[in-house]
């Protein structure tokens, strides 16, 4: 019976992660980044009500990204398919005074997908598809800072089948695979005297590794963890299509191939679980992640000027606090509620609008629901950019950014038995 | 999936995650094809063709000849402003040009040319004004006046007696039907863009970089008088900056070009009154001043040889005035002269006195109205021998009525060189001269070397390469 049983989630995984990849490359998609830099860490509704900070309490198939030792506590075959909607827009103020520039509103969709099944008492297999990082900002044409940035996309997607096995029962661990497929594709203005812009595009695929630890200090009360998800090189073989205003520079600037790369950031949590009752968690999460990756940007082409973007990052910290009630009354009801301090990644002085990061205040709340094999779950996350200034001008013009954004997420997730 | 631009209008025809119902249909386009399909779809579209302005170039891709090689402070022709430093005399080019040392990247032939030139305060009168571009020109479009513009400053007048060409190595060739006006300043004006010239292929031709600077109505150097004063985001700077090793780089080539486009600030206003090319369609614009000395015309190509009207008399243009008094005929054992004529097929047979026949010579300055200068009229006092190889010299005794010598016309220079005009493979060693003119040149330079190279040659005439100032071999046949 039971070999019988592993059989038959052994040929559920097998048609779902069949159906995986043509569903969830819908998740290529760029949006304004809702952690540190250019990374998106909130990928189920779930995690969103409650800041995200479930590292030590994740118990959906998300467990994938927050933390795959979590897995092997997740008995049966689990799925969760879910969108996080965003809306953003940033605001810039020049330093000299001036009309104010506004960005187009970015509206997006982020579809995620995770499968997990636990193959045998101490080993759990999964698979997640998702995106990550992106970034997407859309400055008019004719502003002030064109030269920098008119618009700005990394679309990703991530590939990451994962393995979880549980050493004692009170310690799992876990360890992953990540493929990534990235697109980038930034328009910027050419100078003053040149006009017009020049669009730059290319995709490629990186691959990382990723790792997690899960100890139950005291089980259901008192969780500890640790994840490590690897940084992950974007060697981008790409075209720019250049459109000088004026038609003298059109024979130098012509349109021609293009490499950059850009490294994703390594990302390390630390995180704690605890449950003072039987309705109430508690959980605290810290997410290091090594902006210094993102140093700078080498764009080359085969006969026109090179140009380097230095953002200098610099590795920041965030720290996630969050609160699940189970509300007695409504069996199956839960509420959640969260907060974020996000540290930029990027110094002022090195600020420039193709990422106007800041520091960020974030406020979330969430709502979950489940019912027999079936779960859906609801969260709200506010993103509140602190006032960055852009001291240098090195990188985009002298002002101040200003950026909110609001974060939807919904999951709805299957499990069996 | 992607945001597609359209070339022609710079607008998008989608927008990437404006909506979310955008995103969700291009979620469903990215859904139906592999991985690779993410990449965004970005154009690459024909390079237009260029009128080349490239002093940074090596060598330089620009019109030619221009006014920028004129030194200020001398007035004359300078290649050290290209950092070609051209020795005094033309003997020493042969060390400075050949062997494991050669301190200049040019040829022997090259750097005596160029010896020659730069004696000049102004470029000769046969002179092709030759304009580089990327690619071969369809030369239906090199129309003259319309598209291929060519202002007088003194005449205040647009030049039609010109003819254009293009040639195979992607060059507008212009060229006077006769010779360039001496001390004339000509602007070059080339029509591109929309309605002007085309390349072969139909593409459109445009200008370049330095000519977009050049064409800035205000200062590039955004009023700094120096380059330590320069504001950092002056436009023009800034450019600069992007492809210039260092700042200072970058301020001195700036510095550089604010002085050439000061000194085309008049150039656009005459080719926009009088030539009727606004500065917005020149695609490249060009001058070239024409030196002042009078000089006995030399160009094969445009029929500007020696004019044998009888069996006894041969005429010899000569653009400027000349000094009748100096004009005086070689008499063997009695004068020198200034004019030699020797029947080379004779003195080849060893009739040295048949070599070297008796005339008489004068200057006629011409009726032609407008054209100031006339001919050296040779008569013999026999008849010269139909079907003879003739060698006609003039030395620098032949002077104007300022007292200052004629100057040779470049032909005549190129028949006197000492350096070969072809290299082993056949190819021309100067640059302005093709391979086809550079093999035709090189037999009579051969020829002539036999002479110059004969010190009883000079000791029995009085005549050097140096001291000629004409200089052809012809055989002569009367015009019908």
């Amino acid at each position: 019976m039971r070999k019988a049983r592993i059989r038959l989630m052994s040929r559920l995984m097998t048609w779902l992660w069949l159906l995986l990849p043509p569903l969830t490359l819908v998740a290529i998609s760029d949006v304004p980044a809702q952690a540190s830099g250019f990374l998106i860490y909130d990928l189920s509704g779930q995690a969103l009500g409650r800041a995200s900070a479930v590292s030590a309490s994740v118990d959906e198939p998300a467990a994938v990204w927050f933390n795959p030792a979590a897995l092997v506590y997740q008995p049966g075959v689990r799925a969760s398919a879910g969108g996080i909607f965003v809306t953003a827009q940033s605001r810039f103020s020049p330093a000299g005074g001036g009309p104010e520039t506004t960005t187009d509103r970015g509206n997006y969709v982020l579809p995620t997908f995770f499968a997990s099944a636990r193959v045998a008492e101490q080993v759990a297999v999964a698979m997640g598809v998702y995106t990550a990082f992106g970034i997407g900002i859309q400055w008019p044409d004719g502003w002030l800072g064109r030269e920098s940035t008119i618009s700005a996309s990394l679309k990703t997607v991530a590939f990451n089948p994962t393995v979880s096995v549980k050493l004692h029962p009170r310690f799992s661990a876990a360890v992953g695979f990540d493929a990534v497929r990235a697109a980038v594709d930034f328009t910027n203005g050419l100078p003053a005297l040149v006009g017009g812009s020049v669009r730059l595009g290319g995709g490629t695929w990186g691959y990382g590794a990723n790792a997690g630890v899960l100890f139950q200090v005291e089980p259901e009360l008192l969780h500890v963890a640790l994840t490590y998800r690897s940084r992950v090189k974007l060697s981008f073989d790409g075209k720019a299509d250049f459109r000088p205003g004026n038609p003298d520079f059109a024979p130098t600037l012509a349109d021609q191939p293009g490499t950059a790369s850009i490294t994703l950031p390594d990302i390390i949590t630390l995180g704690v679980m605890f449950r003072p009752r039987a309705d109430l968690t508690l959980t605290f999460d810290t997410n290091l992640v090594l902006w210094s990756t993102y140093d700078r940007i080498d764009i080359n082409f085969v006969s026109a000027p090179d140009r380097a973007i230095v953002p200098n990052g610099h590795d920041a910290f965030t720290l996630r606090g969050g609160v699940e009630w189970a509300v007695n009354r409504w069996p199956g009801l839960r509420l959640r509620a969260g907060l974020i301090f996000d540290q930029a990644a990027v110094r002022q002085a090195d600020l420039g609008p193709g990422l106007p990061d800041a520091n960020r205040l974030d406020g979330a709340i969430g709502v979950g629901y489940s019912m027999g094999h079936f779960k859906a779950d609801l969260g709200y996350l506010l993103v509140y950019f602190l006032p960055a200034d852009a001291t240098s001008g090195r990188e985009g013009p002298e002002g101040t950014y200003h950026t909110l954004a609001h974060l939807v997420g919904l999951t709805l997730a299957v499990s069996w038995p | 999936m992607s945001a597609k631009i359209g070339k022609k209008t710079g607008k998008k025809t989608g927008k990437t995650g404006r909506t979310v119902g955008a995103a969700t249909v291009a979620a469903w386009l990215v859904a139906t094809g592999p991985g690779p399909s993410c990449t965004p779809d970005i154009a690459q579209d024909p390079v237009p063709v260029s009128m080349e302005l490239d002093l940074q170039a090596s060598p330089p891709r620009a019109p030619q000849p221009t006014s920028l090689l004129i030194n200020p402070m001398t007035g004359k022709i300078d290649f050290s402003i290209t950092g070609l430093v051209i020795p005094a005399n033309p003997g020493d080019c042969a060390m400075l040009t050949t062997g494991p040392s050669a301190a200049l990247p040019i040829s022997q032939a090259e750097c005596e040319l160029d010896v020659y030139l730069q004696t000049l305060d102004g470029f000769p009168t046969v002179t092709p004004a030759q304009a580089p571009a990327t690619a071969d020109l369809d030369p239906d479009t090199l129309t003259v006046g319309a598209n291929v513009v060519v202002v007088a400053t003194k005449g205040q007048s647009v030049v039609s007696a010109i003819t254009t060409r293009a040639t195979s190595d992607h060059n507008l060739s212009v060229r006077p039907q006769r010779s360039w006006t001496l001390g004339e300043l000509y602007w070059v004006g080339v029509r591109g863009y929309d309605n002007g010239v085309r390349a072969s292929d139909g593409r459109e031709v445009v200008g370049s970089p330095t000519q977009a600077l050049l064409k800035q109505e205000t200062s590039l150097t955004c009023g700094a008088d120096a380059p330590a004063s320069l504001d950092p985001s002056c436009p023009a700077f800034a450019l600069l900056r992007q492809s210039s090793s260092t700042d200072a780089a970058a301020a001195d080539s700036l510095f550089a070009l604010e002085a050439i486009r000061l000194a085309y600030v008049p150039g656009w206003q005459v080719m926009s009154q009088i030539g009727g090319l606004p500065r917005a369609e020149s695609a490249v614009l060009w001058s070239f001043p024409i030196h002042t000395s009078s000089v006995a015309e030399l160009d094969p190509t445009v029929g500007l040889v020696p004019r044998v009207t009888a069996i006894d008399e041969i005429h010899i243009a000569v653009q400027g005035p000349v000094d009748s008094a100096t004009v005086s005929p070689f008499v063997v054992a009695q004068q020198f002269g200034s004019i030699l004529i020797m029947d080379l097929s004779a003195a080849q047979a060893g009739d040295l006195r048949a070599g070297f026949p008796i005339v008489d010579a004068r200057f006629e300055p011409s009726d032609a109205g407008g054209f100031d200068g006339g001919e050296i009229v040779i008569k013999g006092h026999d008849p010269f021998v139909a079907g003879h190889q003739y060698g006609l010299f003039f030395s620098d005794e032949l002077h104007d009525p300022s007292g200052g010598p004629l100057v040779p016309s470049p032909i005549s220079v190129l028949l006197r060189l000492r350096g070969s005009l072809t290299d082993e493979t056949g190819h021309s060693t100067i640059s302005t001269v093709s391979d086809a003119d550079a093999a035709l040149l090189e037999a009579g330079r051969l020829q002539l070397a036999t002479l110059f190279d004969d010190p009883s040659f000079a000791a029995l005439t009085g005549v050097t390469r140096e001291s000629l100032v004409y200089c052809y071999a012809f055989p002569l046949q009367v015009a019908p």
